[in-house]
């Protein structure tokens, strides 16, 4: 029995290699035609990776075939039928299914026997009852297999059109998303940044439609890809903008917060942008009652610059000064109406072109008054030149610098800091530290990394007073400026703080000053900013100012 | 080894049986041979054919050959059982009754025409065949043994016929369609019996070895995938089967019973012995179908007006088995 046995199984395993043989084979021909398919479609509508895909069912359909082969496999018992059907005598299965008693008996002794011999005739003739292409057609199934060899070959090979495009359209995708993605970012800033409501809800508006261009994809096409992309440079420079806008702002805002005669002002002004309450307006209400004609005058000349700009808070502002310089005190409709342009212009100015174009003007208007008061109070004037000099325009030149002015006899320390292009103011008693533009009343001995413009309009005896600022000082020798407190301290010129563009060298166009006496400078000087306080309309508590400075700088 | 010898024996024995009767019958080797297996198998034959294609000369050949006791009844419509199984007769010497025995006591008892006598009749001979008993004036006579009926059925004369109910026709373990002889068998057949020279038949074995040969048949071994399709074989003769052919459906009205499946397996032993085989073959249970089921189906009045016979519809259940036989 055991001999059966195994003659059954070398049969058997003869079968099921065979049958493993066909099943490659035609796992081959039934595994390309999913391929095939695949890749004649591919063809014409684009799928990515389709090659991978084709490969993958190839592989998928032989692999199903060789499994289905391999459930079929046959055993012992089946290898006993085939035998029983093929020799017509039952033999084997006979033997295979006697009982250990009937095993025994003569009888079965010569069914084993029997059995044996149809077994070992069966496997005599193996190789011809079962052909390595048992079952198969070998001519039909070699001609298939290399038929769908060759085009699975072609279309693997030839280059296809569609692929490029599936490409793109993964990219279009990707680019897509991502854009979506900082869109929603950029949402959420807006929504998030201290705007005014309008301004939001225009922005946000924009992007939503935005949004929902990029959320419907069958309208994207390269171009709206590319457009989108723009739009998204765009509003990335915008927002830089707005982010340094609102930056000069603080920084303008910390700068009249350390200048004492402005700082209730721009508190007041922060909290009606903030809080926009009355109580607020009431403080600004008090505050402008403070200004001067000539401050009032200088405001109107402000509002006179601002016109062209912004033309409808420019001549409400224009009125107010007006109102200021002609009643000498403000109304409680004036005042509120003027705090309520103020703040306006402050919310306003959170656009950058509006800020650097009224901060300009305002810087000059500055720089004017402080030219007029250097002979009234060289500290007050050395404020407000720092104070011009924080204002920088939106975009070139952009300068950040420090400059202090420092009294040369000590009367008065001047201080400020500020960020400038180029916008200083040559302060009395030779000690003006200015940048660029410098109405050098006095000694202009402007030092400082000024660039640009710098219009030194140095009179006086002034060394230097150049928009560059480096000529050494004459007689009472002006210094560095340093931070009052503080002996060490030094701001360095950090360079543009946003866009535009360094330059470096070349020539001021500034006038060179002349040198002379002092009390001879000091007087012209004084003289100058007296005809500035009478055209300015600053409050009266910053004439004072003035004034004090001048007499802290006045001659022995 | 002993069973071998037998086995070999067996073969030779029904070999040589089949040689010596061929010397008197002329061609019909199926018959002979089916004829062979039944006496083997130990059952009762119904034969089949038009008079004068030497149905009684078959069985008379074959009681010759075993060495057995032939009886020969016709039987006719005023035949009474009493003639077949014998009667009490007066014994004048002895002025008692004795029971004189009937043809059916014999080994081999040809019942000449069986449909042609009275139901009454055929049922004294059907009990007998299922008994092995006569009884008689209140006592039992055992029949001899060996004990074979061949009964004979004319097909073309059905007038004035009883035809064997089908409870009846199952006693009869196989059934023999003896056909019309061929051109070159008339010929011989004209031969042997119009010259003066007749053939004999030598005994070959008695009854004593008959019975050792069907002793030895009921050993051969039959596996169970060949029950299997023996049974298969027998269930497809049912129009209810669900997996029978649809021929069968269609025109049969009721199939074989259990005696049925019994003949099958009893034939195809004979058979596998007959071929030296200690084992039976699917080719056994094949070639022992067609006697053991062709008058056991019962053919619908469709089946009747087509023309169609049950060995068509054997025919198609062995069809329908050889390919479930067939998937390895």
């Amino acid at each position: 029995m055991t001999e059966l046995y195994n003659t059954l199984k070398l049969i058997a395993r003869r079968w099921n290699r065979t049958s493993m043989l066909s099943a490659c084979i035609k796992g081959v021909v039934y595994g390309s035609l999913p391929a095939v398919l695949l890749l004649a479609i591919a063809r014409f509508v684009p799928i990515l990776n389709n090659k991978w895909f084709a490969a993958a069912l190839w592989l998928i359909g032989i692999a199903v075939v060789l499994f289905v082969a391999w459930r079929k496999r046959m055993n012992a018992s089946g290898a006993a039928k085939l035998v029983d059907v093929e020799l017509g005598e039952d033999a084997v299965r006979t033997s295979l299914s006697l009982q250990e008693e009937q095993q025994q008996s003569m009888m079965g002794k010569l069914v084993m026997e029997h059995a044996a011999i149809a077994a070992e005739q069966y496997r005599n003739e193996l190789k011809q009852r079962i052909p390595w292409h048992r079952g198969w057609n070998v001519k039909l199934w070699m001609y298939l297999t290399a038929l769908t060899i060759v085009v699975t070959g072609v279309l693997f090979i030839v280059p296809n059109e569609q692929d490029a495009v599936a490409k793109q359209l993964k990219e279009q995708e990707s680019i897509v998303a991502d854009l979506e993605e900082e869109l929603q970012q950029i949402k959420e800033t807006v929504e998030e940044a201290e705007l005014e409501e309008q301004e939001k809800e225009q922005l946000t508006a924009s992007l939503d439609e935005l949004l929902a261009q990029l959320k419907d994809k069958e309208r994207l096409s390269l171009a709206d890809a590319d457009q989108l992309e723009e739009l998204l440079d765009e509003l990335k420079q915008l927002e830089q903008k707005k982010d340094d806008a609102l930056q000069r702002l603080d920084q303008l805002n910390d700068a009249m917060a350390k200048q004492q005669s402005l700082k209730q002002l721009q508190q007041s002004l922060e909290a009606a942008k903030e809080l926009k309450k009355d109580s607020q307006q009431q403080e600004i209400r008090e505050a402008l009652k403070q200004l001067t004609p000539q401050q009032a005058e200088a405001l109107e000349q402000l509002a006179d610059q601002l016109q062209s700009t912004q033309a409808e808070l420019a001549s409400q502002l224009g009125e107010a000064a007006e109102q200021l310089a002609t009643a000498g005190e403000l109304t409680g409709e004036s005042a509120e109406s003027l705090a309520q342009q103020l703040s306006e212009l402050l919310s306003s100015t959170e656009s950058s072109s509006a800020i650097s174009e009224a901060g300009e003007s305002l810087a000059q208007q500055l720089s004017e008054m402080s030219g007029a008061l250097a002979s009234i109070d060289a500290n007050l004037s050395g404020q407000l030149a720092n104070a011009a000099a924080s204002y920088n325009s939106s975009s070139e030149n952009v300068n950040q610098g420090t400059a202090t002015a420092a009294p040369s006899d000590g009367s008065n320390q001047g201080q400020g800091q500020g960020q400038g292009q180029g916008q200083g103011a040559g302060q009395g008693q030779g000690q003006g530290q200015g940048q660029g533009v410098g109405q050098g009343q006095g000694q202009g001995a402007g030092q400082g990394a000024g660039q640009g413009s710098g219009q030194g309009a140095g009179s006086g005896g002034g060394a230097g007073g150049s928009g560059a600022g480096t000529s050494p000082g004459q007689h009472a020798a002006v210094t560095t400026p340093r931070i009052t407190g503080s002996e060490s301290d030094v701001s360095v010129d950090g360079g543009p703080s946003s866009g535009g563009q360094v330059s470096s060298g070349g020539v001021s166009p500034t006038v060179t000053g002349q040198q002379g006496s002092y009390s001879e400078v000091f007087s012209e000087y004084e003289s100058a900013a007296k005809d500035s306080l009478q055209r300015s309309n600053l409050p009266s508590h910053m004439q004072n100012k003035v004034q004090q400075y001048f007499d802290s700088i006045q001659p022995d | 080894m002993e069973h071998t010898l037998q086995i070999e024996e067996a073969k030779q024995i029904i070999a040589e049986l089949k040689q010596e009767i061929a010397k008197v019958i002329v061609g019909q080797e199926q018959v002979v041979e089916q004829l062979l297996w039944c006496m083997v198998a130990g059952g009762h034959a119904l034969l089949e054919g038009i008079p004068g294609l030497g149905k009684t000369m078959l069985v008379r050949t074959v009681s010759n050959a075993m060495e057995l006791q032939f009886s020969r009844v016709q039987f006719t419509p005023d035949l009474m059982p009493a003639d077949i199984t014998g009667t009490m007769l007066l014994d004048l010497s002895s002025h008692t009754q004795k029971f004189s025995k009937g043809p059916i006591f014999g080994n081999i008892v040809l019942a000449d025409e069986i449909n042609r006598a009275t139901p009454k009749t055929q049922s004294a001979l059907l009990e007998a065949m299922q008994e092995g008993t006569v009884t008689a004036g209140g006592e039992s006579y055992t029949l001899p043994k060996p004990f074979f009926v061949l009964a004979t059925q004319n097909p073309i004369e059905q007038e004035g016929t009883y035809p064997l109910p089908e409870a009846q026709l199952d006693r009869f373990l196989i059934k023999i369609g003896i056909q019309y002889p061929t051109r070159d068998e008339l010929k011989e057949i004209v031969k042997r019996t119009t010259g003066i020279k007749h053939e004999t038949v030598s005994p070959i074995i008695d009854g004593q070895r008959l019975e050792e040969l069907q002793q030895l048949a009921k050993q051969v071994l039959c596996s169970e995938d060949m029950l299997e399709l023996a049974v298969s074989f027998v269930m497809y003769t049912h129009p209810h089967e669900t997996a029978a052919p649809e021929v069968i459906k269609q025109y049969v009205r009721y199939g074989a019973g259990p005696r049925a499946l019994q003949a099958l397996i009893a034939i195809s032993r004979v058979r596998a012995l007959t071929f030296g085989r200690a084992h039976v073959s699917w080719g056994d249970i094949v070639y022992a179908a067609k006697p053991v089921l062709r008058h056991r189906i019962g053919l619908s009045y469709e089946a009747l007006a087509q023309g169609i016979d049950a060995d068509t519809l054997v025919e198609h259940i062995e069809q329908s088995l050889e390919q479930q036989r067939a998937k390895v």
